[in-house]
């Protein structure tokens, strides 16, 4: 059918996975740590575009390509080509809980595992003691410190040190391990404040001398006025495709009745 | 239908309870004894639509690929300890704790409750009870024509009663800590019950090794910043429109694409 319906479609649906991005990084506006997400969209390889010689179509066919001419070349369709992660600081909230912590770097992450020693990466730095005495997100992962998890026992008072080091009673129990990554646009994220790294974020490289603010929360990079803007190009984006799709299927109605007159 | 529509609405639900935990915070803002309490967020489900490192021609690969997040939910709510401001009340069984640790509390089944509210009375009996009624645990027998009531900041009791040069100690009060006292479930009227999460309740007097002390004819009252929470108030509010806002372009969207076929 009509080039230009495919076109369209194309292009609807790059402007829907926009929308998609943006209603996330929205709903995610309050997540303490939360990184948005930005879509990057391309258009297909350009392709050459010929128009056939109709007084080279008569008698005897000659081989392909004699039969056309080049008219150009165009793009036909557009994709969501991918989504990176933002890595723009997040704004600082005040808590003074003496477990909130955020990172001085922009490019540190805190480390956590699961039971089984999964680890993941996160900005968000709400941690709690749980039953166990363990340094934990509110989802119970673990906070990796020294390599390991973080223990602080029946402790009565913990707290971090500017420096990362957690203090329980009074005694320096572990060093908080903060890593960055070559590539911290690239890592996966899991849902539940947690990264993971790809082939393409690099391995986690720890920091030497890591810089944490305590008492202080970091919330998300997630920027209203922009993702705003975007759902307003998004949508008209979407229905001026529309136009396009409807403008094609006039064109071949058109072509369809005034072919089929007498 | 367009993920975007549901993903503005997990946005909606999540700030619809950060707003209901606010609310509750500001109604307690002047509850003696109270913890404020904050919402955790984190970001849902990501859906992979093309793996980051996925293989390109020309032999490089994707740096990021395609991963959409589905929204936000409500991961937790964590009771902030920090300290709450002082009153000095000069009633002789107001008793403030100077740190992080709660009374006994001996419901009307029998179970034992924990809470942090100090303001004691006494009732017909002379028992110390709090102001439903509940006794305290261990019970402090006031008697009838005793006098002077002192609470030492260790948690001994002592009464002069007529006749005496000296005052006697007529009991000892006691605390409980928790490895995670976040983890204990408020059960309403200022008092907690022990959960899986909290761990087991450790009993000690006043002033032991990790125990806070205690002060006769002060009352700590909430730990409730108004600010804080007018602010949390807006910041709720703002979320919750712009999800509305991705809710309505997601709308559009579909209408347009309902408008294509005419």
């Amino acid at each position: 059918m009509h080039k230009g319906i495919y076109a369209g479609v194309s292009a609807m649906m790059v402007q829907q996975g926009a929308t998609d991005c943006a209603a996330n990084n929205l709903a995610n506006v309050d997540t303490a740590g939360f990184r948005a997400r930005k879509p990057i969209t391309k258009s297909f390889p350009e392709v050459l575009m010929e128009r056939v010689d109709p007084a080279k179509g008569q008698g005897e066919i000659p081989p392909w390509p004699w039969r056309s001419h080049p008219i150009g070349s165009a793009s036909m369709n557009q994709v969501l080509s991918e989504t990176y992660m933002s890595t723009d600081e997040g704004s600082l909230q005040v808590t003074d809980s003496p477990l909130d912590v955020a990172l001085n770097d922009g490019n540190g992450f805190f480390v956590l595992q699961d039971g089984e020693g999964n680890q993941f990466y996160s900005r968000s730095g709400h941690f709690l003691v749980n039953e166990g005495g363990q340094l934990v997100n509110p989802d119970g992962y673990l906070l990796v410190g020294d390599g390991g998890p973080i223990e602080v026992g029946e402790a009565a008072a913990v707290s971090f040190t500017d420096d990362g080091q957690i203090i329980a009673d009074g005694v320096a129990v572990a060093q908080m391990d903060i890593v960055g990554f070559d590539s911290p646009t690239a890592l996966r994220q899991m849902g539940k404040n947690l990264l993971a790294e790809t082939e393409d974020s690099g391995a986690p490289v720890p920091f030497e001398a890591p810089q944490v603010a305590v008492g202080v929360l970091e919330r998300s990079n997630v920027n209203v006025v922009e993702e705003m803007v975007r759902l307003i190009e998004a949508q008209r984006a979407y229905e001026a495709a529309s136009k396009g799709i409807q403008t094609s299927d006039d064109m071949t109605g058109q072509l369809i009745t005034s072919l089929a007159k007498p | 239908m367009i993920r975007s529509l549901w993903t503005g609405a997990t946005g909606m639900i999540a700030q619809q309870t950060n707003l209901d935990v606010t609310s509750n915070n500001l109604a307690n803002v002047n509850t003696v004894g109270f913890k404020k309490v904050k919402t955790n967020f984190a970001d849902l489900l990501y859906q992979i639509n093309r793996e980051p490192g996925a293989p390109v021609e020309g032999g490089t690969t994707v740096p990021t690929g395609i991963q959409v997040g589905l929204g936000a939910r409500v991961t937790g709510t964590s009771r902030i300890t920090t300290p709450g401001s002082y009153e000095i009340t000069d009633a002789p069984l107001d008793i403030a704790i100077e740190g992080n640790a709660y009374f006994q509390v001996v419901l009307p089944n029998g179970d034992i409750a924990y809470s942090a509210n100090g303001e004691w009375q006494r009732d017909g009996d002379g028992q110390v009870v709090t102001s439903d009624g509940y006794l305290l645990e261990p019970a402090i027998v006031i008697p009838e024509d005793g006098t002077d009531i002192t609470i030492s900041s260790t948690g001994q009791v002592y009464v002069t009663q007529p006749g005496d040069d000296e005052p006697q100690e007529i009991g000892q009060i006691e605390l409980v800590r928790f490895v995670n006292p976040a983890g204990l479930r408020a059960i309403g009227r200022n008092l907690f019950r022990e959960t899986a999460a909290s761990g087991d309740p450790q009993v000690g007097n006043p002033g032991d090794d990790g125990f806070p002390t205690l002060q006769q004819g002060i009352l700590e009252r909430s730990n409730v910043q108004v600010v804080e929470e007018m602010v949390n108030l807006i910041v709720a509010q703002r979320a919750y429109e712009a999800n509305s806002k991705t809710i309505q372009t997601a709308d559009r969207l579909l209408e347009v694409a309902n408008g294509l076929k005419r």
